[in-house]
């Protein structure tokens, strides 16, 4: 069996937990196009956001202070439908999105989270629908003011706090991180999945239009950084770990009375059809590992 | 050597005898060296120095030196950007910057940027040399230190009407070492002049308006073409860039004047009107950058701006490209 381990970034409040519950959650249903092929020794990080999900509510925040152990899932899979086919070891550690918040800030990070990211052969990028986390750039009023800033020190916003870093360029220089860093087996190009979560929390009319036309509407400068990307296999999915969101009631009591192996599906651009709709959670590591099962 | 003893009275610690008279007082079964522990824990200070976290490559503005390997491997276009204090060149960088960043620069596509924090922070004013604000407000100029060298930020856009991504090196200066070339004759700091492809000489649109401060800045950009030629011999062509486009337009008189200098000296130049922050709803924010980046493209004009020497309209063709400034992006 071969061991491989793919890192998950994002800045707070980009879904990452809960994907990974969720994912854990697919896993283990063994229905989906990537299964468990035995439950791992340690599912005590992915079970506490798997509870939360279950019930009808979202995953808290992961732990800033936690080391790579303490938030990884290690799992061995292997593709549906070939019960006597090759096993992937996969582990995931879930880093916490205020530390890569302060990695982006200070273009450093712990020696123990470097060496997780280099020794990673493949990447999920997070960014959320709608978050609050998320920061939009400037625009030419507040850039003037902060120009023509006459305070002491750097800057500060109307409520005297720090101007943040937009989430765009926090995620084109994640992208960096991960270019600069992945491991390359065989020399292919790593695959790097770009996750945005709570897809569904989408305007319909836009929903349509798939994962790529909105990273070029709400990401301009991230968007465009992935066409230009070509050292990283990069592809876009649009997420929804349950298919809806629990602050609806109403969605709430559906979900607690389905069953959730019916609930959550990703959205893909494709150049035949458009934007597909799949109700598999799994598909995006399918993706980033899916070369590691060809492997001899 | 150091020692200490629990025993009430006893003055080894001090005088290195032993209050039961052991001799020697290491002897004492209450006798406790601390010298090892002195040591250990001085070595243990210098070793525990706080780890340095490793580092990912630098989002920073690039060095001279930086640029090589960027520089070798693809075609940059160096922009040479040149202009007083309180011209606009921050103002500039900072909106052709929020353009990309909101998908509105008309016919490019943000592509990469290897300074790419450097010009967030640029448009946050958390980096700044000049900005928008007077000289007198900037804070202590220790950056002006004579071997600060050039920084450069760099940009790669992808334009509609071009196959291949354009990667441009924009320098982030203080106003403050144009000064010095113009009135010093200080022009080592800008010695990347002699490498750039084009030049943005930038001038406070404002200026060359308003009947009290028409003829002096009229004199200083003449004296600031005069200056590039004598310091730089074979400087790549101009691009004027008239700056607050949305307070007025420059006067066709005005642009003849600046342009006749340029022919006098053989500086190739062209003029282009931006507006990078507007208090006037008639001309956008960010009026005049397309333009004023398509035209910066290659060694090359890439628009017929070239302004022929013998041309006798050479000045109504300049106030035609000052005007076009005011289209709608």
């Amino acid at each position: 069996m071969s061991e491989h381990s793919i890192v998950l970034l994002g800045g707070p409040d980009s879904g990452k937990t809960n994907y990974m519950s969720r994912l854990w959650l697919a896993l283990n249903s063994k229905k989906a196009e990537l299964v468990a092929s035995r439950n791992p020794a340690n599912i005590k990080y992915v079970e506490g956001g798997a509870e939360h999900i279950l019930g009808g509510a979202f995953a808290p925040r992961s732990d800033t202070n936690s080391l790579p152990d303490d938030l990884t899932l290690d799992i061995p899979v292997r593709l549906a439908g070939d019960s006597d086919g090759k096993e992937v070891l996969i582990s995931v550690p879930d880093v916490s999105g205020e530390l890569w918040k302060e990695a982006i800030e200070r273009g450093d990070i712990s020696r123990e989270w470097m060496e997780a990211l280099q020794q990673a052969s493949g990447a999920l990028l997070f960014v959320r629908v709608l978050s609050k986390a998320n920061v939009a750039p400037l625009d030419w009023v507040n850039a003037a003011e902060y120009l023509s800033w006459a305070g002491d020190g750097v800057p500060k916003d109307e409520e005297g706090q720090d101007i943040l870093v937009p989430t765009q360029v926090a995620l084109c220089e994640m992208l960096r991180f991960l270019d600069e860093t992945l491991l390359r087996v065989d020399g292919r190009r790593s695959k790097v999945a770009v996750l945005i979560s709570a897809w569904d929390l989408i305007d319909e009319h836009r929903r349509p239009n798939g994962p790529n036309a909105y990273l070029k509407e709400e990401y301009p400068l991230f968007a465009g950084r992935l066409s230009d990307c070509t050292s990283l296999d990069v592809r876009a999915f649009g997420v929804s770990v349950v298919g809806g969101d629990f602050e609806d009631p109403e969605f709430t009591a559906k979900f607690q009375e389905g069953d959730i192996n019916e609930m959550g599906y990703v959205a893909v651009d494709d150049l035949a059809k458009g934007s597909l709709v799949i109700s598999d959670v799994t598909l995006p590591v399918k993706w980033v590992v899916g070369p590691l099962f060809d492997d001899e | 050597m150091l020692a200490d003893c629990p025993q009430e009275n006893c003055t080894v610690r001090t005088t290195g005898k032993c209050l039961l008279n052991n001799e020697p007082a290491s002897s004492c079964p209450h006798y406790h060296a601390l010298t090892d522990g002195i040591e250990s824990s001085a070595d243990e200070k210098l070793l525990s120095e706080p780890e340095q976290n490793p580092s990912f490559q630098s989002s920073n503005t690039l060095t001279e030196d930086g640029l090589s390997s960027l520089t070798g491997s693809r075609y940059c276009t160096m922009v040479g950007i040149i202009g007083p204090p309180d011209s606009g060149k921050t103002a500039a960088l900072v909106s052709l910057y929020l353009l990309l960043s909101h998908g509105r620069l008309a016919g490019f596509e943000y592509a990469d940027s290897r300074s790419l924090m450097a010009l967030d922070e640029i448009s946050r004013g958390a980096r700044r040399w000049t900005g928008g604000t007077p000289p007198q407000q900037m804070t202590a100029h220790t950056e002006l230190s004579d071997d600060r060298a050039a920084g450069f930020l760099h940009l790669r856009v992808r334009a509609a009407q071009h196959p291949v991504a354009i990667d441009f090196l924009l320098p982030d200066l203080p106003g403050e070492w144009s000064t010095a070339m113009v009135e010093e004759s200080r022009y080592d700091r800008l010695a990347f002049l002699q490498r750039a492809d084009v030049i943005w000489l930038m001038v406070d649109g404002s200026r060359l308006v308003a009947p009290a401060s028409r003829q002096g800045a009229i004199h200083r950009t003449k004296l600031y073409l005069q200056r590039l030629k004598e310091f730089f011999p074979d400087l790549p062509r101009v691009i004027l860039v008239v700056t607050r486009a949305d307070t007025g337009v420059v006067g066709e008189k005005t642009i003849a004047t600046i342009s006749d200098e340029a022919t006098a000296l053989g500086i190739s130049l062209t003029v282009q009107a931006v507006s990078s922050f507007s208090n006037n709803p008639d001309v956008p924010a960010g009026t005049g950058l397309p333009e004023l980046v398509l035209a910066s493209i290659g060694r090359e004009p890439e628009v017929g701006e070239f302004w022929p020497p013998s041309e006798k309209d050479s000045g109504i063709r300049a106030i035609r490209n000052v005007l076009r400034g005011g289209v709608d992006i």
